[in-house]
């Protein structure tokens, strides 16, 4: 419990930073951050895999990925205007929306939570396997086809034209 | 050792998603190893063909009634094998209507068919998905394809706006499908819909109702009903017409019923709270749909607002919650996508080179100019209507019908009021094509043996689904009948 209050105290300011920093590279940065103390949960939580997951995939390909996309587009930090504030309302009302929601729907009596109710090697790397290829295996096939789509998609689109 | 969950009923369940796709990858393997851009688009469009008859015949030999495969996530029984019917008629009658029109407009990308057959392989998903992850992979795997065929035609400005108003607000409905998916996971434990069907009684009931709330937006959206309508005018005039066609009939077919099984079997047991939210959605997408057609002066724009007009009709047969809802829902998905892609077919017709000839005015005197094709575009027209004899008109009957059955008789009066509201957009095309002198000279037409073939095969399924609705219509009641 004491690691679980230390890393919250970290990883909150640090999610925070991520949107409301001006600058996208500090913001990238920090959602570094923030996903390496969330990997450290899983750890934590004994749920080895997803951890490893949770760094390999998010904290690396992905952040490479984001980090490439704002060099490319070279996002300069963005200036505060009218329009922006507006918008920013907008957004703290959803968002304490979905906080109230969120809190709501976790202060409920709950039913058979899943994961309590997992058998004693839930998330090791075993029984994620046999669920990818025994009760998920069709979703498991799916993805592989729709990232082929979503790369042929791609090139129609970006091919020089001809 | 990991038992692969993977035998014969499994082979068999995905065996139309599997011929679709591999003539999918067929197709861009074969422009990748003979790339001549000048050889013209027969031969991928009769392989594309080919690969559809297939999916159609493996559709039917892979019919059963049994046990669901994948362990209950995704069967053909014959809600899905009704659904990959349709979808295949609109992607080959899409197919056909693209074979000149694609280069008359000047897009020379051969990998329209394989985009074509890789959106229809996610339609056939959605139509057997009987599990929550199923069915957002197959939600995905057709929309990709889609938002890059409305985009397809690079070179005007209006296609790739399409193309990014598409994206951008399907990117925002998935995040509101899977916040969905999540809650209702959270609630119940699992995603298949016997599981949550099994578990929605001790469920914390706040959880269920959001998730339940945020899938129907998401499919709203994928179905294009009121409020989340607003991208539909827009993409379906800036696509191509081909493209058009292939989103208002496929798209739009596989998303009803994704959510009518969703609906009607995953989440039967909270019948009384989601068909309330329907019977609204259903008022407010059948009269803004048909209120807003009526102020249109453009041929696809106007279709664009009816279209949004008859998924209200079709929400209204999912809020009637009963099989006899269902069936009707699938036999009109069924005489919509004749009468539509007709109707589309003959706004292409009617279009030339660089100029795409879609105002209303340009419909002008076309009833003297080709009798035949004006004829034909009455029947679709009066069809959409829902005119007696015409298959349009037994498609509302039973939806009404359906409605009655189960004591929403205010659904339905609103449904008959605004098929009369219908009636005066749709007309005012007739009166242009017959009572208006062409204003512009208009040259000799180019034959089009394709786009004329698919007026025809519109026009024999609007007739004969008028006349003889009766097989059509028990296969539909008796699919959803059989489902529980």
């Amino acid at each position: 419990m004491t690691l679980f209050w230390i890393l919250a105290f970290l990883t909150v300011p640090a999610a925070l930073t991520v949107v409301l920093h001006r600058n996208p590279v500090y913001s990238a940065l920090a959602l570094v951050f923030t996903l390496f103390q969330v990997a450290i949960m899983f750890v934590a939580l004994e749920a080895y895999l997803i951890a490893f997951l949770q760094v390999i995939i998010y904290a690396g390909a992905i952040l490479v990925l984001i980090l490439f996309a704002i060099m490319l587009l070279s996002l300069e930090p963005e200036e505060p205007s009218p329009e922006r504030s507006t918008m920013r309302a907008w957004g703290w009302g959803v968002a304490a929306l979905l906080m109230l929601e969120l809190g709501a729907v976790a202060s409920m009596e709950h039913g058979a939570s899943p994961a309590q109710a997992g058998p004693k090697d839930f998330g090791s790397v075993t029984s994620v396997a046999t669920e990818l290829f025994s009760t998920h295996l069709l979703p498991f096939e799916l993805t592989s086809i729709l990232l082929l789509v979503a790369l042929v998609g791609a090139v129609v689109l970006a091919r020089r034209r001809s | 050792m990991i038992d692969i969950g993977f035998g014969t009923a499994e082979a068999w369940a995905i065996a139309p998603f599997t011929i679709v796709t591999v003539f999918a990858i067929g197709i861009l393997l074969y422009e990748t190893f003979f790339p001549d851009n000048d050889r013209g688009v027969e031969l991928p469009f009769w392989f594309s063909i080919l690969g559809l008859c297939g999916a159609a015949i493996a559709s039917l030999l892979a019919w059963t009634d049994g046990p669901a495969a994948y362990g209950g996530t995704f069967s053909t029984d014959g809600v899905a094998v009704f659904t990959n019917m349709v979808c295949i008629l609109a992607a080959g009658l899409s197919l056909m209507m693209g074979v000149h029109y694609m280069d008359l407009i000047g897009v020379k990308a051969r990998e329209f068919h394989s985009l074509v057959l890789f959106t229809l392989a996610g339609m056939m998903i959605m139509g057997g998905a009987r599990d929550l992850i199923v069915l957002f992979l197959g939600i995905e795997v057709m929309s990709l394809p889609a938002y890059v065929l409305a985009g397809i035609r690079r070179q005007d400005e209006k296609s790739g706006e399409a193309a990014l108003k598409y994206f951008l607000l399907g990117a925002f409905a998935t995040s509101f499908l899977l916040y969905g998916i999540a809650l209702l996971y959270g609630a119940t434990g699992t995603t298949a819909y016997a599981g949550i069907s099994a578990a929605l009684g001790e469920a914390p009931r706040i959880a269920v109702l959001a998730g339940i709330g945020m899938l129907i937006v998401a499919l709203g959206f994928k179905v294009g009903v009121v409020p989340f309508h607003f991208w539909a005018p827009d993409v379906y005039q800036g696509a191509p017409t081909a493209v058009t066609a292939l989103m208002a009939v496929g798209v739009k077919a596989a998303a009803v019923v994704g959510t009518a099984r969703l609906l009607l079997t995953g989440l039967e047991g909270m019948h009384a709270e989601w068909s309330a939210v329907l019977w609204w959605l259903a008022v407010a997408t059948m009269t803004l749909g048909n209120v807003v057609a009526i102020a249109q002066n453009n041929v696809k724009r106007m279709p664009a607002y009816s279209s949004v007009a008859h998924a209200g009709y079709l929400f209204a047969a999912i809020a009637a919650g009963t099989p006899r809802g269902g069936g009707a829902v699938l036999f009109y998905l069924l005489v919509y996508a004749f009468m539509n892609l007709g109707a589309f077919a003959v706004v292409i017709a009617v279009g030339r080179k660089d100029e795409p000839n879609e105002l209303l005015s340009d419909f002008a005197g076309l009833g003297s100019r080709r009798p035949l094709l004006g004829g034909a575009m009455v029947l679709f027209l009066l069809s959409l209507m829902g005119i007696p004899p015409l298959a349009g008109f037994v498609g509302k009957l039973y939806i009404i019908e359906a409605l009655v059955d189960s004591q929403q008789v205010w659904l339905s009066v609103i449904l008959i009021l605004n098929s009369v509201v219908s009636g005066y957009y749709y007309l005012r095309v007739i009166i242009e094509m017959f009572m208006r002198d062409a204003t512009a000279e208009h040259p000799e037409p180019e034959a089009q043996p394709y786009l004329m073939l698919c007026v025809f095969v519109a026009l024999v399924g609007t007739v004969f689904l008028g006349l003889f609705p009766d097989l059509a219509l028990d296969a539909a009641r008796d699919s959803f009948a059989a489902l529980r």
